[in-house]
Order: structure tokens, then C-alpha cells, then sequence
């Protein structure tokens, strides 16, 4: 069974984010259904459906580096026949893996911030920092599989030429 | 160049807080002799509570404000101005905010980076709905009125028998016009200011809640100047402190003339009647006497009775 | 102005250019803006990037995303199909007027451009390629569409205008009825000329009267979805949020159970494609959240507004440069940024050239959402691409005869007052 846990670790963050909008969904029917069906309102579930929310954005960020599937312009790698798309690429990986970097550690700082301040989510009254975690993990991840994707590019396993573009 | 201030607060600027601040602009500019510069961000345009505490803590922002019923994860004495029928009045609210109690609460906020400076108001909050004239209790029973997410608001409007929907501040117009809920508890101005008397027809003044403001500034930024410079900023907010609370207060009468023109029919609770919705939310007291403490509570009460 | 300022835009220019993803690319340009002014710690970035997300209206788009990945991953979208080919199959471009007519049936229950876009674009989109037409035009049309989820009320933008303005909402509401159906109109008939030109010519022959009773009965379950939706809304039931994850609950029982057209592994594919969507679409829209706080910090509205008056007094030369500037700051600002930010601001210049505020509402408005067909940030080009896979710089080419009909509209709007005022004056 190695097979199946090595996919079940490449496809993390493809499980996380979809099981966080899954929860987020979930949750909201609980809240509607309280809400209309027993005339009564949760005080819980619109926090907690919205903090999954902003984790399945940034565990989605990474996912959808892996799957190549963010918003770009790609005006200048389409151009001459594709011509430039290689050193293109490259640059905008690593201009990316900069950005992800530079979050996550920003990210960690604030999380160490926010932990020494001790604030609390309003309703779930959970640190807050839990939240904010999202980011330092989301485009930690995400820079990660920049990572796998540059190298790819430069091994020629991805061709950035005939890469399909979103 | 002048040392500038950024100050957030979430209302819109014809609101009594909005003119408020906009004279504290004005005052402490003019008296630095342009020393301080002023940068207003209204209507919530700096972000929502959480980016205004952080920008405080942070010194991404210098001077905020935010409602108590958010304050209460850095100190349960906030919670004191989330219990129901309290203050008789509005000078027994400046007995509380100005006196031992208010200040002690403020402090709590230290020692994470922010000072309060004190406390400006939003008022009294009153049922307003679009169902029917509202002078009993029987008559509020059943209402399905939006409340804030606090978990105190929730539970007096449930003991008062009315049903309590949370529904964010963006969604609560479209709300109230399509019908979602019947009505909203909230204050004269916010209300006027947001258009409300369009959409609700009836309004009671129960004066239920009494909702205060802190005005907080940062720390790292109160720090930084120089003792005369502090001096002129406390000062000149102690004045608009009080023209703050002369607004909304003044406001409150104006509104109460003008909303028969607008088609609003009001009804005022005879002290009888509101003795009753008091006793009817005394679970309340209970609920939250363990958090906020019983002997903060009776202080509170002594006071407002002196 | 501020060497911050003008570094934030060239190197976001540049950062665009090299295709880093346009969330990214913001995020970095903010951080060099930032590294350049001093002005803010970098948490602050971070900081925004987890606010500007934590918004519960918000929530509608995801929730929509997944009802349109559900009704596509099962068989709502080619039962509407059957129905579209046997009504309008035979006119000339008959699925794009479909496409226009049912965003602005949705627009009156969406607040959301972009939730509109997903919601009516997730299904139209594919059944117009099924149909002969080109990715582009279907992505296209689509696109253009979405702006009329925020011109016809309810409207989210109109609510903040209406507080930020102090004007009334419900004025507003009544407002924007007659020019969102003026914009529907313009776009239909923008539709009809390039689908003449590009030969979208339709079945030419009217389907019989059996076909589209058997094509109804058959769709009955898809057409029940805008019915829910809109009656949820309009009758004070829910909010769109919770229209929206209605709208899911009810597409998913709808497929799986009674229609069985999704198997488990369709399902996984659903959540999946939301979650793709949903992150390509808000990690642009955190950082441009912070992009428009900084730009409010350095002041840049501000300076811009002087120039402005600093130009002419005369209303036939001020109103069109201020329209080509908030179409200008549409381009790469977030609508209600731009809105919240701007309206206090062009609010007295508008007033002091005699424009009703009721009526700036709804020009800002109808501005606005053409910033949502506009890159880099133009929310309903992002929908729209994650919806049809096209590139972001084919469908902004694609999509500019429509923004070019939507620019006419609106001046009609400007200067034919009583299109917007006639309907609040009776
Ligand atoms: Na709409
Ligand atoms: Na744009």
C-alpha cells in the first residue's frame, strides 16, 4: 500500500480544500435549516463556515499551482511561437516561489504576534491565530509545488509552450 | 512633514461619530498649528474590526473605534455593556463609561499594544419592525428581529420571546426590505442614517441596550510623542468626547420629531411595560453573571443609582 | 506623486507581463510599493489577506460555482439546453440572447457580477460550445452578461453606495431597474450583430410545439433552481448566501437522487473544480483588497480628485473625464473598493455640476461593472475563464464589443438622467 499513501500525500491539498468547502457547505445547510426549519439561529456556524472558507482558499492556492490552474497573464509566453515561453516561465516561478516565501515568513511573524496578544475569534472564542495560519500554510505549500513545477519546466518535463493556459 | 494620524471607525460621515470625528480632525490640526495631520477612514473603509485592532497593535493605524460588544475577548468586564435594561438614562451611562468601571475595562486592552481613550456612544437600542405597533410584550412575541452576533443580544431578545436572526451589517437592508426579518433592534441615528425608516414602519423605544464606543489609540504611536503633543491629543478628544455624545443625543430628538413625517408610527413604553421586559430578561443576568462577576454587576448597579 | 505609488504600478505591470499569477503578481507589487514608502509593516499584507476574505456575503460565489459545476457535472445544463434549442434555436445567435436574458432573470436575485457569471456562465457556456458557438463569444457574452447581476437590484454594491452616499437604497433599488433592462437590451442586440458577422446563424427552423412542451416538462427541474433562488430572496426567505447553498442542496438531491446523473466520483470532481475555482479567484481578489487599502493610504484618490477640478468646470468636459477615470481606476481596483473610496470624494464635484446623487449611484455603478470585464482585475474575466479554460488576454479581447455596447449604454445612462430617475420620481 505504499502506492496509496504517497497519492493520498500528493493530493493533501487537493482533499483539504475540498473537504473545507464540503464543511463550509455543510454548515451553512445546518445554519439555513435552523434557521427557517426551527426558528433557530446558531450563533457558530457563520464564523466557523467562514474560516473554512479563507483555509480552502489558500490550501487551494497550492492546489491550484499543481494543477496549473491560476489566473495569469500570458500575453508575452504565447508570443513568437512560444519562443520565450521557457525562460518566461522560469522567471514567474521564481518571481512566485519569492512571494510564497516572503508570506509564509511574514505569515509565521504575524501568528507569533497574534499569540502573544491572545485574541480570540468573536463567537468560537479560539485563538486567532488559527485563522491566520491559513496564509503560512496555504502559500507555504503552494510555494513548495512551485517548486516541483519550476523544476519540471527545467527538466523539460512540463512544456511551458503548449502548457494549457487558464 | 505633519505626524499623521489614521483614524477608522465603521459609520458614515453625516453620522453623529462620523461629525465627531471630523471636528477632532479639525480641532487638533488647527491647535498643533499643523503639527498633526488627520486621515479619516469612515464607513469601516480601513476594515473590519479584527484589521482595527491588529492596525492599532501594529501602528499600521493610529486611533480607531469599535463597539464594546467586540471588545469582550480581551476582557469580560466589556460584557458589563451587553446586559439588557441597565441604564435607565443617558446620564447614568456617563457614570459608568467615565467612572472606575469603564476605565478598568479600557485598561485591560494594555497590555496588548492599545490604550482606550475613552468612550463615545451609538445610543439606545429600539424595536424597530414592519409588522405591527409594538406596546407589550405580548405584542413583540414571535418577532423575527435581526440581532448582532453577540451572544447576549441573542439571549434577551429569545427571553423576550422574539426570534433573534444574526445578519451581517452589509445584508441587513436588503434584509429588512425583502422581508427576511420583521424588524431590527438598533438605535435612532444608525437607523435614520441607514435609511431604516423606509423599510419599518413601527418603531418602540425600549431603550433595552445602551452601545458605547471606545476610542482606542496605539500604543507604539501614544508613545512616540512628545508629552506636549500627548497632552493636546487627549485633551482635544476629551472635548470631542463629549460633543460625540451631545450628537447622538440631540440627534435622538430630531429623529423622534421627524419620523411621523416619514410615515413611522411610535410607540413609547410606559415604565410599567418596560419594568416587565426588564424582569423578562433577567435570565440574561444570570447566564452572564459568572463571566462578568456578580460584585461587577451590583458596583455597577450602586453606581447608577447614586 | 509618490515614488511608492508609481513603483507599485510598474512593477505590478511587469509582474503581469512575466504571467506570475495575478494574485501573486499584486502581492509582490504591494510589497515593493511597500518597501518603497515605509508606510506599513508587511504583516500588513498578511493581515489583509485574511480580512478581506473573511466576509460572509462572500461565500454566495463559492456556492454558486458549486451549483453550476453540479448542474453542468449532471444533466440540468443540457436538459436547459433542449429547452433553449426548441424556443430560440432558430433565431440568429439565439443561445447568446438565452445567455443575456437569463442573467438578467438571475441578476434580479444576485447581488454579485461574478456569482452571476458562474452561476449562469457555469451552465451556458458549455451548451453554447455544444451548440457551434465559438468558446470565446459563449465566454464572451457571458462575461458582459454578469455586469447586469449588480446593475439590476438587489444590488451589494448599490447598498454600500447608498449608505457611503447617504441616499436612499430603496431609491436606489428602483433606480437601477430600467437601466439594467437598458443594458440587457444593448447587450442582446450587440449579440445579434456578431453573431450575424460571425455566422451563429441557429436551427433556422421553428421547433414544433411538442418538442418544446416534452423540452420543458423535461428541463422542469433546472427551471425550478432560479424559481427556488429567486423566490428565496424575493420572498424574504434568505439571503443570496444562503439562496446559494440552497440552490446546491437542492441541485445535489436534484442530480443524485431523483435525476441519478451523478455518481460519486462526478461529485468529487465538483468539490474539486470548486476548489480549484474558488482559490484562483480569491487569492486575487485578497491582495487587490490590499492593494486599494494602500492606495487609499498613499493618498492616491486624493491627488487624483484634484487634478480633476483643477481641469474645467463645464459638466459636457468633467463628466466624461471623470467616467474614463473611474473606468480607468476600475481597471485594476475592486469595485466596492473603488465605491467606497471614491464616492465621498466625486460625490460634491458631481453635485456642484448639478447630477442628482441617485442618478451618480447608478452611473458609478454601471461603471463599475464594466471594471469587472477589464484586466488585470476584472473579477467576471476570471470567472469567465475558469469557467471556459480560455486565456485571460482572449476573453478581454473577446469581450470588447460588449464592453464597447456597454460604454454607449452608459452614456445614454449619463446624459438621459430619466432613464435612472423616472421610475424612483413616480
Ligand atoms: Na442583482
Ligand atoms: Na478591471
Amino acid at each position: 500500500m505504499i502506492k496509496s499513501t504517497k497519492s493520498v500525500i500528493n493530493r493533501s491539498e487537493e482533499i483539504f480544500s475540498s473537504l473545507a468547502l464540503v464543511l463550509m457547505t455543510g454548515i451553512t445547510v445546518v445554519q439555513v435549516f435552523n434557521r427557517y426549519v426551527l426558528q433557530n439561529s446558531l450563533d457558530w456556524s457563520e464564523e466557523v463556515a467562514r474560516y473554512l472558507f479563507i483555509w480552502a482558499v489558500y490550501v487551494g492556492c497550492s492546489y491550484a499551482t499543481q494543477m496549473n490552474r491560476h489566473l495569469e497573464v500570458t500575453v508575452i509566453r504565447n508570443m513568437f511561437g512560444g519562443k520565450f515561453a521557457k525562460p518566461v516561465t522560469i522567471a514567474a516561478h521564481l518571481c512566485t516561489l519569492v512571494f510564497c516565501a516572503c508570506a509564509t515568513f511574514w505569515g509565521i511573524k504575524f501568528i507569533q504576534f497574534l499569540a502573544t496578544t491572545g485574541q480570540k475569534t468573536p463567537a468560537l472564542e479560539v485563538q486567532m491565530y488559527w485563522v491566520f495560519l491559513s496564509v503560512p500554510v496555504g502559500l507555504g505549500l503552494m510555494a513548495l509545488r512551485t517548486l516541483e513545477r519550476l523544476w519540471g519546466v527545467i527538466t523539460g518535463k512540463y512544456d511551458p509552450s503548449i502548457m494549457e493556459i487558464n | 512633514g505633519p505626524i499623521v494620524i489614521k483614524l477608522a471607525h465603521p459609520n458614515v460621515p453625516q453620522h453623529p461619530m462620523g461629525q465627531a470625528f471630523e471636528k477632532f480632525k479639525e480641532l487638533l490640526e488647527e491647535r498643533s498649528n499643523g503639527e498633526f495631520r488627520v486621515d479619516i477612514f469612515d464607513s469601516s473603509k480601513f476594515g473590519n474590526f479584527d484589521s482595527v485592532v491588529q492596525g492599532l497593535q501594529f501602528n499600521m493605524l493610529q486611533m480607531g473605534s469599535a463597539g464594546t460588544a467586540n471588545l469582550s475577548p480581551f476582557s469580560d468586564e466589556f460584557l458589563i455593556f451587553d446586559l439588557p435594561f441597565l441604564f435607565p438614562d443617558y446620564p447614568s451611562t456617563d457614570k459608568i463609561t467615565d467612572g472606575p468601571i469603564g476605565k478598568n475595562a479600557s485598561k485591560a486592552l494594555e497590555k496588548s499594544g492599545i490604550i482606550g481613550l475613552g468612550y463615545i456612544e451609538i445610543g439606545f437600542r429600539n424595536l424597530w419592525n414592519n409588522k405591527k405597533s409594538v406596546a407589550t410584550l405580548e405584542d413583540a412575541k414571535g418577532l423575527k428581529i435581526r440581532s448582532t452576533p453577540s451572544k447576549a443580544h441573542i439571549a434577551t431578545l429569545k427571553s423576550l420571546g422574539m426570534n433573534p436572526t444574526p445578519i451581517s451589517w452589509g445584508e441587513v437592508y436588503t434584509a429588512l426590505q425583502q422581508k427576511t426579518v420583521d424588524g431590527i433592534d438598533i438605535d435612532l441615528n444608525l437607523a435614520w442614517h441607514n435609511n431604516f425608516p423606509e423599510v419599518n414602519n413601527n418603531v418602540t423605544i425600549v431603550n433595552s441596550f445602551y452601545s458605547p464606543h471606545l476610542v482606542m489609540i496605539s500604543k507604539r504611536f501614544l508613545d512616540s510623542l512628545t508629552p506636549k503633543q500627548k497632552e493636546l491629543v487627549l485633551t482635544t478628544f476629551e472635548e470631542v468626547k463629549l460633543y460625540e455624545r451631545k450628537l447622538i443625543r440631540d440627534g435622538e430628538k430630531e429623529i423622534l420629531a421627524n419620523l411621523k413625517d416619514k410615515g413611522v408610527n411610535v410607540t413609547v413604553l410606559t415604565p410599567e411595560e418596560r419594568a416587565r421586559w426588564q424582569k423578562a430578561t433577567e435570565g440574561v443576568y444570570k447566564k452572564f453573571e459568572k463571566r462578568i462577576g456578580k460584585e461587577l454587576i451590583e458596583q455597577a448597579k450602586a453606581t447608577i443609582a447614586e | 506623486m509618490d515614488m511608492a505609488i508609481i513603483l507599485t504600478f510598474v512593477s505590478l505591470a511587469a509582474f503581469l507581463l512575466l504571467s506570475v499569477p495575478i494574485g501573486i503578481a499584486i502581492g509582490l507589487s504591494v510589497t515593493v510599493g511597500m518597501t518603497f514608502s515605509d508606510l506599513l509593516p508587511y504583516e500588513f499584507l498578511i493581515q489583509k489577506m485574511v480580512t478581506s476574505l473573511d466576509v460572509f456575503p462572500l461565500m454566495a460565489v463559492p456556492f454558486f460555482i458549486m451549483a453550476g459545476e453540479i448542474m453542468q457535472k449532471g444533466s440540468m445544463a443540457q436538459r436547459l439546453l433542449a429547452v433553449s434549442r426548441s424556443l430560440v434555436g432558430h433565431i440568429t445567435g439565439g443561445m447568446a440572447h438565452i445567455s443575456v436574458l437569463t442573467s438578467m432573470f438571475y441578476g434580479a436575485l444576485s447581488g454579485s457580477a461574478p456569482a452571476t457569471v458562474a452561476a449562469v456562465g457555469g451552465i451556458m457556456v458549455p451548451a453554447m460550445e455544444e451548440e457551434g458557438y465559438s468558446k470565446s463569444f459563449s465566454t464572451a457574452v457571458n462575461t458582459a452578461a454578469g455586469c447586469l447581476g449588480v446593475i439590476i437590484p438587489p444590488s451589494v454594491p448599490l447598498i454600500i453606495y447608498g449608505t457611503t452616499a447617504g441616499v436612499s437604497v430603496g431609491d436606489l433599488f428602483i433606480a437601477g431597474v430600467i437601466p439594467g433592462l437598458f443594458v440587457g437590451a444593448c447587450l442582446m442586440l450587440c449579440s445579434y450583430i456578431l453573431s450575424k458577422k460571425y455566422g451563429f446563424t441557429g436551427s433556422g427552423k421553428r421547433a414544433p410545439v411538442s418538442e418544446v412542451l416534452s423540452s420543458l416538462k423535461s428541463a422542469l427541474p433546472a427551471l425550478m433552481v432560479p424559481l427556488i433562488v429567486l423566490g428565496g430572496i424575493y420572498g424574504g426567505f434568505t439571503t443570496p448566501t444562503e439562496a446559494g447553498v440552497i440552490a446546491v442542496v437542492y441541485s445535489l438531491i436534484m442530480e443524485g437522487i431523483f435525476l441519478r446523473t451523478l455518481s460519486w466520483s462526478k461529485i468529487a470532481d465538483v468539490f474539486k473544480g470548486t476548489a480549484l475555482t474558488t482559490a484562483s479567484i480569491f487569492l486575487v481578489v485578497a491582495t487587490a483588497t490590499a492593494l486599494g487599502q494602500i492606495l487609499l493610504f498613499y493618498n492616491l484618490p486624493n491627488q487624483l480628485v484634484d487634478i480633476l477640478t483643477g481641469i474645467s468646470d463645464n459638466r459636457y468636459i468633467l463628466i466624461p473625464i471623470i467616467l474614463v477615470f473611474l473606468l480607468v481606476m476600475g481597471t485594476f481596483m475592486d469595485a466596492l473598493a473603488n465605491i467606497l473610496i471614491l464616492t465621498p470624494l466625486l460625490l460634491p464635484v458631481v453635485k456642484h455640476l448639478g447630477m442628482d446623487p441617485i442618478h451618480f449611484g447608478i452611473v458609478m455603478i454601471v461603471t463599475s461593472s464594466m471594471g469587472f470585464l477589464t484586466p488585470p482585475v476584472g473579477v467576471n474575466l476570471f470567472v469567465g475563464c475558469s469557467i471556459s479554460n480560455l486565456s485571460i488576454e482572449k476573453l478581454s479581447v473577446a469581450v470588447l464589443p460588449f464592453l464597447l455596447t456597454m460604454v454607449l449604454a452608459l452614456l445614454a445612462i449619463v446624459f438621459v438622467p430619466s432613464l435612472a430617475l423616472w421610475l424612483p420620481g413616480l
